[in-house]
């Protein structure tokens, strides 16, 4: 009993001891397929840039950095959840206004159900209406505008049963041009609402 | 403004008032994502919650994320989190992060973001704000600040006062990958 007891209590202190080496915690930078990316690292005692994917720094209780090397292989062990729960990637829809209006083409207002049941498909699916103007006008009249223009379809989202909490209108006003054109000229093309259901 | 106001509402009004008081706010500007909304969640496992305590439910998918709120995710359990300009913010088991700062105009795509990473682990997939404010987008765990420069990555804590619990659950089993 007494001796086991000892055992016991070695055991644990031994693992205290260990554990006195253990990180305080680590970073991994992790691929990104097509933007370069990069992290630092900033403590007490310096700073490491991880630039390769699965570059890791292990951090000390003191603020020491030291770089250690991570794999595919040692995140998916380590990290399972991390992985898994990542939400699929957004999908994009694009409406079209009629011209000269803010009321949507049949296409468009079609769309609008497609939407709706991608954004149910998804675990807590939410959409985000991107109202975009030309560049006729003032930049500020025309962000006033694009959110109106989102309004608009946030309303018929919500007409048709979508709950209105999990929609953002967003209003980009003129800086997102569909064709890229010079001030203060009508482009009906960049009179439109860009969906994101994510 | 009206979500400004909300939240200095919130910084001044007791506890109990705060459901009241998010009630008001809404009713004034009816369905506009300005409830203060940082970020919704989306896949949700196991025990999750919002706020330093146990008193309010559990976390479902759907649920909004605010500016300052603390999300903590239990044993076995982890959680996702869109944030507003799109940044994809996923918490793994035993993990207590604060939302310490969010910011973002929609408009323009000007903002910023703080997370505090007090334990566990958070994969952070960058959107708008990294893209364009890169220097304002930090995770801070207690010993060290990590910034982006437009990026995936995860960050790890290690609280210090169960250094038996980190031992116990890193490196008994494993006798290859994990022991350094």
């Amino acid at each position: 009993m007494v001796q086991s007891l000892i055992r016991w209590s070695c055991a644990a202190s031994a693992a205290w001891l260990f554990a006195a080496c253990a990180p305080a915690g680590r970073v991994v930078l992790l691929p990104q397929p097509d933007r370069p990316s990069a992290v630092v690292v900033t403590s007490a005692t310096g700073s490491a840039t991880l630039a390769e994917p699965y570059a890791a720094a292990e951090l000390g209780h003191k603020g020491e950095l030291t770089p250690v090397r991570s794999s595919e292989a040692e995140v998916r062990e380590r990290y399972p959840d991390l992985l898994r729960l990542n939400p699929p990637a957004p999908q994009r829809f694009t409406l079209n206004f009629l011209p000269g209006t803010s009321d949507l083409t049949p296409e468009s207002t079609a769309a609008l159900e497609t939407v709706i049941s991608a954004a149910r498909a998804r675990s807590g699916g939410e959409i985000v209406v991107v109202g975009h103007t030309d560049r006729q006008g003032a930049t500020d009249a025309n962000d006033a505008l694009s959110l109106r223009r989102a309004n608009a379809i946030r309303d018929l989202l919500v007409t048709k049963g979508f709950l209105g909490e999990l929609i953002e209108p967003v209003g980009r006003g003129e800086r997102e041009p569909a064709a890229p054109t010079e001030d203060d000229v009508p482009e009906p093309r960049n009179r439109r609402a860009e969906i994101i259901v994510r | 403004m009206p979500a400004q106001f909300a939240h200095r509402l919130f910084r001044i009004l007791p506890a109990g008032v705060l459901a009241l008081a998010a009630g008001l706010a809404s009713a004034q500007t009816p369905g506009a994502a300005t409830d203060g909304r940082a970020g919704t969640f989306k896949q949700v496992q196991g025990e999750v919650r919002l706020g330093r305590d146990d008193s309010r439910p559990l976390a479902k998918p759907g649920e909004a994320v605010r500016h300052g709120e603390r999300i903590r995710t239990g044993k076995d359990s982890a959680a996702s989190i869109v944030l507003k300009d799109g940044t994809v913010m996923t918490l793994g088991p035993d993990t207590t992060a604060d939302l310490s700062q969010f910011q973002f105009d929609s408009t323009t795509q000007e903002g910023n973001l703080l997370v505090d990473l007090l334990q566990g682990s958070v994969r952070m997939v960058t959107g708008l704000l990294a893209k364009v404010n890169p220097e304002r987008f930090k995770v801070k765990t207690p010993t060290a600040v990590v910034g982006v420069r437009g990026t995936d990555f995860i960050v790890e804590a290690t609280p210090r006062g169960e250094p038996l619990y980190y031992y116990l659950r890193h490196h008994w089993r494993d006798h290859s990958r994990l022991r350094r």
